[in-house]
């Protein structure tokens, strides 16, 4: 249920369907976690993963692997894989952080710096 | 829905992300990219499955670029003529199509909904060398398209400070994307 209006550019529209509101909201609640769990960031980095509250119900490098991944574990649960659109499928960055960093090389207080003056380029 | 004077259609929170930058075994820093949560699907297909992505604010990128993963979801673009005989640009050496896809944010201004916007993006053919793209990049095309406004502060990104976690706080926003 789009809705393009007069005073939008093309290309853009507003969503009316409150289902897609809910699954924006609950993409991003998931995002924002899982963004600070480095455990599982390092773990699954690189991975395309279905996700059930919170929980990796699925994995491969591509999105259809993960699906098949996921059909398969819950197929060994005895269960049914509800439909992806209910569900969160997400491409996991690289790990892109560092265990060990240098350290800044920005003086605490600069102004104990004193600023050249005329004399010092004579 | 009438909108108040000044009110913007669209303002989605912008996230800080952490990316590596070392210049050789002893110099080591972090560097920080900014990412709004997005949902990527086919353009004009309200019922078809959208994903969750997240979208890197990539200025330094002319044209912006789907994660070859996603490349499913395109579909072919209407190009300007002045484009069609023109070669596509590669990226990061490999070779590329032409597509669009739906991007749909969340909207912080309460009385408009989740907006949806169409992006044009280079499609890898392939997975480039290296680390894979997981982020859809909103290059310089698509933010001067749509005018948008980016309004960062550096002064809001939160440093963990403890000791099994460290680094940025990626789930405090440091800014926002705004379309007026």
């Amino acid at each position: 249920m789009s809705e393009a209006r007069d005073d939008l550019p093309p290309g853009m529209s507003f969503e009316r369907d409150p289902k897609v509101a809910a699954h924006l909201r609950k993409f991003r609640d998931f995002w924002l976690w899982f963004n600070n769990q480095r455990d599982l960031k390092a773990r699954y980095a690189d991975r395309v993963v279905v996700v059930q509250e919170r929980e990796v119900i699925g994995e491969g490098d591509t999105i259809e692997e993960a699906e098949q991944d996921a059909r398969r574990r819950a197929a060994e649960r005895g269960a049914e894989l509800p439909p992806l659109k209910e569900l969160i499928v997400y491409g996991v960055p690289a790990i892109n952080w560092l265990e060990s960093i240098s350290p800044s090389p920005h003086v605490a207080d600069q102004t104990s710096v004193p600023a050249p003056t005329a004399e010092d380029s004579k | 829905m009438a909108r108040l004077a000044r009110q913007p259609l669209l303002r989605s929170l912008v996230y800080p992300a952490e990316h590596a930058w070392a210049a050789g075994p002893t110099l080591a820093v972090p560097t920080v990219r900014f990412v709004v949560p997005v949902s990527v699907g086919p353009v004009g297909q309200d019922k078809a499955l959208f994903l969750g992505s997240g979208a890197l604010l990539a200025p330094d990128q002319a044209l912006s670029v789907l994660p070859f993963y996603l490349s499913s979801l395109a579909a072919p673009p209407q190009l300007p003529e002045s484009w069609r005989s023109r070669p596509v640009p590669p990226w990061r050496g490999v070779t590329c199509r032409f597509g669009t896809v739906a991007v749909r944010f969340s909207n912080e201004i309460e009385s408009e909904g989740p907006t949806t916007l169409n992006a044009l993006v280079l499609i890898p053919d392939r997975e480039p060398p290296g680390p894979r793209l997981r982020h859809l990049l909103l290059g310089t095309e698509f933010l001067l398209h749509y005018g948008f406004r980016v309004l960062i502060s550096f002064d809001a990104i939160t440093f963990l400070d403890d000791d099994e976690r460290r680094g940025i706080d990626a789930s405090i926003p440091c800014g926002y994307l705004e379309k007026a």
